[in-house]
């Protein structure tokens, strides 16, 4: 599961390099990200721009991520893909994320 | 993986049931068949329907044992015809669980699958005969939210 990480400000940004987080790769999801996410900082930003398919089972890996950093932190979500934003919208869960239209400034795939 | 096309518009595919071989045969299901000239809308709510049954197929009535999942795609007028079978455990009380919603201020990992189904598809039918679960439902060929 390929997700780099930078970090930027006061927030950590992971941008899964994937188009799809199914059941096929929930598990790897949740492995690599609770690696990126050991770095303290106050907000984690997950750029899902290039994730074209989710599942429910990788809907449920990335709020186990959001559980994983803890209550102190939120897990942001950014620059949704129409596909994925349904899933989110569907199941009521675009309610519990902070969803950001785009990805943050300058961390974009290709600036 | 066996792909089949026995009578024009429809589609026949039979993979092991594992995560990978889901995966690939989304792939398969996507770009041949009924499935392939729908617009794009369409085509994602057939592959999170779709793919949402097969997990529940890997993960559930094959959590003890292996086996083979069979899918069948056809054309019916508006509608796309999707029979799914399996050879696993059959669903808890012989029927389809209901279709409701976790609550998310519990902030759920999982529960999701039956309410995509169940919102996405319609004419959602579930038989067990023969050892077989057979589960039948349909799609929109025209996008729909």
């Amino acid at each position: 599961m390929k997700i780099d990480c930078t970090s930027q400000n006061d927030a950590l940004i992971a941008r899964v390099q994937e188009d799809r987080i199914d059941a096929a790769v929930a598990i790897r999801f949740k492995d690599r990200m609770r690696e990126i996410v050991t770095e303290p900082t106050p907000r984690v930003v997950l750029d899902l721009s290039r994730v074209a398919f989710l599942d429910s089972s990788g809907l449920g890996a990335i709020v186990a991520v959001m559980k994983l950093i803890g209550p102190d932190r939120r897990l942001e979500l950014a620059a949704l893909t129409p596909s994925v934003q349904r899933v989110f919208r569907l199941t009521r869960m675009d309610q519990i994320f902070t969803i950001h239209p785009e990805a943050p400034a300058g961390m974009s795939h290709d600036g | 993986m066996t792909a089949e096309h026995p009578v024009p518009g429809t589609l026949r595919l039979v993979f092991p049931a594992t995560e990978t071989e889901v995966r690939k045969a989304l792939g398969v299901l996507t770009s041949a068949g009924p499935l392939c000239d729908l617009p794009s809308a369409a085509i994602e709510t057939a592959e999170l329907v779709i793919v949402e049954v097969l997990n529940n197929i890997v993960e559930h009535a094959y959590a003890q044992s292996s086996g083979e999942i069979e899918v069948r795609l056809g054309h019916d007028g508006p509608h796309i015809l999707v029979e799914i079978i399996d050879t696993g455990q059959p669903l808890p009380g012989l029927s389809l669980p209901l279709p409701k919603l976790p609550d998310t201020s519990d902030l759920p990992e999982g529960g999701f699958g039956w309410y995509l189904i169940r919102t996405l598809a319609s004419d959602v039918t579930y038989r067990r005969a023969g050892g077989r679960n057979m589960l039948r439902l349909c799609l929109p060929a025209c996008p729909v939210d």
